[in-house]
């Protein structure tokens, strides 16, 4: 008996599935163009920045598994996968500066938050606009750690080691950042 | 086919050694650019009046810095001593090999007193509750 043919490649429907969940986690920062408030664009900016950064940070969590298998190119592979997420970091990062203005401007969320619900601020912002920062210079150590001992991996797992935590407490920090992130946003309404 | 195989020095590939010297003070100098952020963030707490204008004034090659306040200037003092303690770390450790599962545990282990260090709950409690505006 032989097997029959699905009646699509696995790879187009993996695609799709990708593709589609992609779009529509992307939608949630850009659903705030129709949302209340002004200064859209530096709030949209930053959410959709930060929601490619956790889409990379996962592609990067998944991909540390065949590094410390020993697999043969996952070494590039990640370390391609964390120079997109380096870059997409930044803007994040530079987004976010943006987006502080307005937070920190007279009438602003900060002071809004401080009158009605001030643990927002005083934990939630307080604790993720440092740790989110974070995952910038532990992904380009472990980009870095990737380049030099690529051909070098088999030599001390150590390497590989300090890889996958610098890989997970960069993933780890990107999502405090956006979890509180999300939290303080649905503070936004009076 | 010959550039595959040897670099420009004519080494083989396996034979350009990179010293584990180097990973470590990859490791080494993010841990200081992450507690060039924290303690900075605790000296604004601490003493707000003089650290935020200091704060301010090295922050303010930021576009914007009039605007984000103190936390451009807590960004420089960790992207300062990230980028700056990276090249000395390098330049000390590169010719090295060093024991780096004692570094990778050194760092996790600095990595959680960060963390305890920048849980506002903690800091807020042994400093007062004003807010780091």
């Amino acid at each position: 008996m032989t097997m029959k043919k699905p009646i699509w490649h696995l790879k187009d429907l993996a695609f799709m599935q990708a593709g589609v969940t992609a779009l529509l986690f992307l939608t949630i920062p850009i659903l705030n163009l129709v949302g209340p408030g002004g200064n859209k664009w530096p709030g949209v900016l930053h959410g959709l920045g930060s929601t490619l950064t956790l889409i990379f940070g996962l592609q990067a969590l998944h991909q540390i598994y065949p590094l410390l298998r020993g697999k043969e190119g996952s070494a590039e592979k990640l370390e391609r996968t964390l120079w997109m997420l380096n870059g997409l970091v930044l803007l994040a990062i530079i987004f976010g500066n943006w987006l502080y203005i307005a937070y920190r401007a007279p009438d602003g969320l900060q002071q809004w938050e401080l009158f009605y619900n001030p643990s927002m601020h005083l934990v939630a912002m307080e604790f993720k606009e440092f740790v989110a920062l974070f995952a910038l210079p532990m992904g380009v150590s472990a980009a870095f750690i990737l380049r030099r001992f690529r051909d070098a991996m088999h030599l001390d797992h150590a390497i590989s080691g300090a890889v996958a935590i610098l890989v997970s407490l960069t993933w780890f920090c990107l999502l405090i950042g956006f979890v509180l992130g999300i939290a303080i946003t649905k503070n936004n309404v009076t | 086919m010959l550039l595959d195989e040897y670099g420009v020095h004519g080494m083989s590939r396996q034979d350009r050694k990179v010293n584990t010297g180097e990973a470590a003070a990859a490791l080494g100098s993010v841990w200081l650019g992450m507690a060039g952020l924290v303690f900075s963030h605790l000296w604004s707490v601490i003493d707000p009046i003089r650290a935020n204008m200091k704060l301010l004034k090295i922050g303010s090659w930021i576009p914007g810095w009039w605007g984000i306040g103190s936390y451009a200037g807590k960004q420089t003092v960790a992207l300062a001593l990230w980028i700056g303690g990276w090249a000395v770390l390098h330049l000390l450790f590169k010719q090295q090999e060093v024991n780096l599962k004692r570094w990778v545990y050194a760092f996790l282990i600095g990595f959680a007193v960060l963390m305890l260090l920048i849980w506002p709950p903690i800091y807020h409690n042994l400093f007062g509750w004003n807010p780091a505006l």
